[in-house]
């Protein structure tokens, strides 16, 4: 029995969120950025889009192509919270649903088609509608109809804004062949620009490439993959969606700095900031790692060191000791703007801590844990971190790479 | 933009679907009559549950705070253009 699945893509969610939320900025063209005093855009509305305003760009060169923008700081816990209602909604209508990032999701009805929703396209209209019930009457999306996860998806990033489109085996071709791979859900920039070597534009013209020369041209792996897009199969990346995942392999985070950072003590307590937020995560879920990671990136230049251990590691003193020791090897040969800190190599905590200046480590690390828990992040913590004012707290992606966490609850 | 207050007020409400609605809030000695809720959102700082409500009255976009814990209300912010 083939498969019918509906992707739901709400239309340029952060600023979309933020134009339901006020009213003075609906039909305006809005770029939003992460705080006040930012100047790259991570989102923008469809109106700053149709004027050429593009994702990811500084806003003085977007002020260029559209003057009239105003920029609005976002408000991740609120984007969070709404994916949180879209994610108990879309469950509601069937029970295989895959949040795949912030805006996006997956539904599979295969199993509910039969006797709940007989026509596909009238049960898309009426997420349509919920969605509007739910959010507000501004927030539209794409809803794409397809019998897998590549197709549904590519459906909705090429439909208008605020449709239904459905791929059927008749029009499938034509999708393939008139989609950009910008569009493809798996296939990036580097690997678009290989297939250009081959005049390659569209999905579909990678039928007509023999498989060795697609081999030759990007390894074997990606032949496969891009063989099974040309057919309109569902994809490795795709596929692995539908597994589910035991823990987090790793958990990293970073942040652009304000300015150029030269001085040791300020780059050493931001450092701390986002161990303590790593910290915070691996503890939650119940985890710890081996191997702690550090990077530091310059405007041009950029360092990074890790280092891996025999026991694994999941308090701040130990987790802020070791990256400490990594920053030690930095020679401060340039000046740091951007600032990212991982522990991987993650498994389940099982066993208790058997050494008793281990257990003394572990016994002061859940009594700050409970302070926190119940008065907020960063209520306490180490002296050797940044001014409160400067702080800096856990955010969502658009990506939502720690789905896992974020949706726990 | 968005200017921020971070000030107590008193708000008044109804019960409907099981869900509190706010109506009105004072704030300054002041009643604001609330025109539309646009957008309702749940977040939790540690382990206290607030949920914000950004509010319309009059020509004024106002960003309010419940916290469920205390049940103390807050005016966030107001838009100004």
């Amino acid at each position: 029995m083939s498969k019918t699945i509906l992707h739901i893509d709400i239309n340029s969610y952060f600023a979309t969120i933020l134009q339901q939320e006020n009213p003075y900025l609906r039909g305006k063209p809005i770029g939003v950025v992460k705080d006040v005093g930012r100047t790259c855009l991570i989102a923008a509305s469809k109106e700053a889009k149709q004027k050429g305003v593009l994702t990811g760009e500084r806003k003085k060169y977007a002020l260029l192509k559209c003057p009239d923008l105003i920029t609005v700081p976002a408000t991740f816990e609120r984007y969070l919270d709404t994916t949180k209602r879209l994610q108990k909604l879309f469950t509601a209508i069937a029970p295989s649903v895959i949040i795949y990032s912030l805006d996006e999701a997956f539904i599979d009805i295969s199993n509910c088609r039969k006797i709940l929703y007989p026509d596909s396209q009238v049960l898309a209209q009426k997420i349509q509608a919920l969605i509007k019930a739910e959010l507000g009457s501004w927030v539209t999306c794409n809803i794409g109809i397809a019998q897998n996860k590549l197709l549904a998806k590519m459906a909705s990033e090429v439909a208008p804004k605020g449709t239904v489109s459905e791929i059927t085996d008749e029009n499938k071709d034509a999708l393939l062949a008139t989609t950009p791979f910008s569009d493809v859900c798996g296939v990036g920039y580097r690997l678009a620009q290989k297939l250009q070597q081959l005049n390659v534009y569209y999905p579909y013209q990678i039928r007509f490439i023999p498989e060795e020369e697609l081999i030759r041209l990007v390894g074997p792996f990606w032949a496969k993959e891009l063989i099974k897009i040309a057919f309109g199969e569902e994809t490795h990346l795709l596929d692995l969606t539908n597994k589910p995942i035991a823990h987090m392999k790793s958990v990293g985070r970073s942040v652009t700095g304000y300015r150029l950072y030269d001085d040791a003590t300020e780059i050493k307590n931001i450092i701390i900031n986002l161990c303590l937020e790593v910290i915070h995560k691996i503890r939650k879920m119940k985890l710890s790692g081996r191997q702690v990671w550090l990077g530091l990136y310059g405007q041009e230049l950029s360092w990074s060191k890790h280092s891996t251990f025999q026991t694994p590691l999941d308090t701040n003193a130990e987790v802020i000791e070791k990256i400490t020791e990594l920053y030690s090897f930095w020679g401060d040969t340039f000046k740091v703007i951007k600032f990212a800190v991982r522990v991987s190599l993650l498994s389940p905590k099982i066993q208790d801590q058997l050494l008793p200046s281990w257990q003394k480590n572990e016994a002061v690390q859940s009594a700050l844990d409970s302070i926190n828990e119940k008065y907020g992040m960063f209520s306490i913590h180490p002296a050797a971190v940044p001014p409160t004012k400067d702080l800096i707290y856990p955010e969502v992606t658009g990506f939502l790479g720690d789905k896992i966490f974020q949706l726990q609850e | 933009m968005y200017q921020t207050i971070n000030e107590d007020i008193a708000v008044a409400g109804i019960y409907t679907s099981r869900a509190f609605i706010p109506k009105k809030f004072k704030w300054n000695g002041q009643v604001f009559f609330i025109q539309e809720i646009t957008l309702i959102s749940d977040i939790k700082d540690g382990s206290i549950k607030k949920r914000l409500y950004s509010v319309l009255s009059g020509a004024n976009l106002y960003r309010i705070e419940f916290n469920r814990d205390s049940e103390n209300w807050k005016i966030l912010e107001v838009w100004c253009e």
